[in-house]
């Protein structure tokens, strides 16, 4: 595999025991560093493949090589599309939960944990609160610091802001610009949503419905940092309209 | 305070209306004190008993809560020991079953005539009788655990004791408050039936002995004794109930905990 890549994926293929397929002849390639997003129909096999990078499942064929970290120190983390907070615990402890799992100290895990609260526009004095007392949006936050919180090479993130009104997730896409143009961890974003696609990425992928496979590679030349102005501008329509058209292609 | 008379008050006037509709249909159809007394009877039956029935009670409620207090937890063990494998649980399950339809009152003489006629065997019927909720409910939450929270502790590689220890039992703990809900009641009643068979032999008995005992001669006190059986039960599951709300306001999201409970 190149050194410059992250995920390199040849001719993968997910079939599930009932014999049905998921993803059919996959090939990625994301260099280290980049920030991709994943379109395509619903139930096209973006979580499967994206769960498959994450290491959770094994693609049925085909060959999937991730670098982030060393197989004992994995550097991968996942944004799930719900807040997947344990409501048990605070937002602190709900935080310091894979330092914790990794068994890190306890004063580690408090400065790692401050640092990540703050990085992601947290209060300090939201730390003791329960995720129930949370918004929505606070929630998603949260989520988002636990992930950071281990300074993972490679961020999946599984449609994080689908259920977020669309004010909340423009504020969370440009903060998530921010702390990627901050940290350059290499990131792969499913989403539905097309201009938050075009917005956040360098390159949008567009899938096939299923069994899914990839049918387009968009680049998005805009400069970083982005920010919210180019939302209005003619070329942003022009892309946003290009992976509409790709993606209803891709639905047929 | 004002909620508090707001709600004693609608059953507060209930009771006054069954005991006066008690008093005068024994005075009405002139039904004789053997088959069923006054109310003034068994107040009078239990204020002439009294020492006897607070030592009764004392000894139920210690009985049923050494019970209760032991099958929560050996059944939350158990719970743990079934989440751990799909063999062990369906090795099991059959026999956890096996313990609930049995008749609790076909199995008590049984352990009765293994254990002696002693305290000992009328907690161990009362444990049996409601180790069973704990088990089940307790199960079902260390299993029915959202898979993306799974997935989560699998992608920093958990542990199989991590696992447990900060997911599932955490996760488990709203079942168990449903589970010790049910069950508090149930050692109560298991309870009564082990004293039913166990308290012969002792000198001071408890409530299911006075109710075995007094049934062909003194009725009044007999029915003192159901009553006061009665208040018992109500009072050990108000209390369980209670401190189950208090752990489970602190304890779960009432909006993501996914518990049908709450």
């Amino acid at each position: 595999m190149p050194q410059d890549l992250c995920v390199n994926a040849i001719g993968v293929e997910m079939r599930f025991a009932s014999e049905q397929l998921g993803v059919r002849d996959v090939n990625l390639a994301v260099r280290h560093g980049e920030l991709i997003s994943l379109v395509g129909p619903s139930g096209c096999g973006k979580s499967t493949l994206l769960r498959m990078i994450a290491g959770l499942m094994s693609p049925t064929g085909g060959e999937l090589r991730v670098q982030a970290g060393s197989a004992d120190d994995s550097r991968t983390a996942f944004v799930f599309q719900d807040s997947n907070l344990l409501p048990w615990r605070s937002v602190f402890d709900n935080i310091r939960l894979p330092l914790e799992l990794r068994g890190a100290s306890f004063a580690e895990q408090q400065v790692a944990v401050e640092s990540s609260l703050q990085l992601i526009g947290l209060k300090p004095d939201d730390a003791a609160k329960r995720p129930r007392m949370l918004s929505g949006g606070m929630r998603m936050r949260v989520s988002l610091a636990r992930a950071l919180v281990t300074h993972p090479e490679l961020l999946l993130l599984d449609e994080p802001f689908a259920a977020l009104d669309d004010l909340l997730r423009q504020q969370l896409n440009e903060e998530l610009l921010r702390i990627w143009a901050e940290q350059r961890w290499t990131g792969i974003f499913v989403t539905h949503n097309v201009a938050e696609a075009v917005f956040l990425s360098q390159r949008v992928l567009v899938m096939s419905k299923s069994p899914g496979t990839f049918v387009a590679d968009i680049a998005v030349p805009f400069e970083h940092p982005r920010d919210s102005d180019l939302r209005s501008t003619p070329e942003f329509a022009k892309l946003t309209g290009e992976v509409s058209r790709s993606l209803r292609e891709a639905a047929r | 305070m004002k909620r508090l008379v707001k709600a004693a008050l609608p059953p507060a006037v209930l009771f006054v209306i069954v005991i006066a509709a008690w008093h005068y249909m024994v005075v009405g159809f002139g039904i004789k004190a053997f088959l069923l007394p006054k109310p003034i009877g068994v107040w009078n039956a239990a204020v002439e008993n009294r020492s006897e029935l607070l030592i009764a009670i004392g000894l139920t409620a210690g009985a049923a809560l050494c019970g209760f207090v032991s099958s929560l937890l050996i059944g939350s063990l158990t719970a743990c020991v079934f989440s751990q494998s799909k063999m062990i649980r369906s090795s099991c399950y059959p026999y956890a079953i096996f313990l609930q339809t049995v008749p609790i009152v076909a199995v008590a003489p049984l352990i009765v005539v293994w254990f002696g006629a002693e305290f000992r065997s009328v907690v161990l019927v009362s444990f049996i009788i409601s180790l069973f909720p704990i088990v089940t409910n307790v199960t079902t939450g260390m299993l029915a655990i959202d898979p993306d929270l799974l997935d989560l502790f699998r992608l920093y590689r958990a542990s199989r004791w991590q696992l447990l220890w900060k997911l599932r039992l955490p996760h488990s703990v709203p079942f168990l408050v449903t589970g010790a809900r049910t069950s508090s009641g149930m050692a109560v009643v298991g309870a009564i039936v082990g004293e039913f068979f166990a308290g012969i032999a002792a000198d001071r008995h408890g409530l299911g002995y006075i109710i075995f005992a007094a049934k062909d001669q003194n009725n009044a006190k007999m029915f003192a004794a159901v009553i006061a059986s009665t208040l018992l039960g109500i009072t050990i599951f108000g209390v369980s109930t209670l401190i189950g709300s208090t752990v489970l306001s602190r304890w779960s999201d009432p909006k993501g905990g996914g518990h049908p409970g709450l």
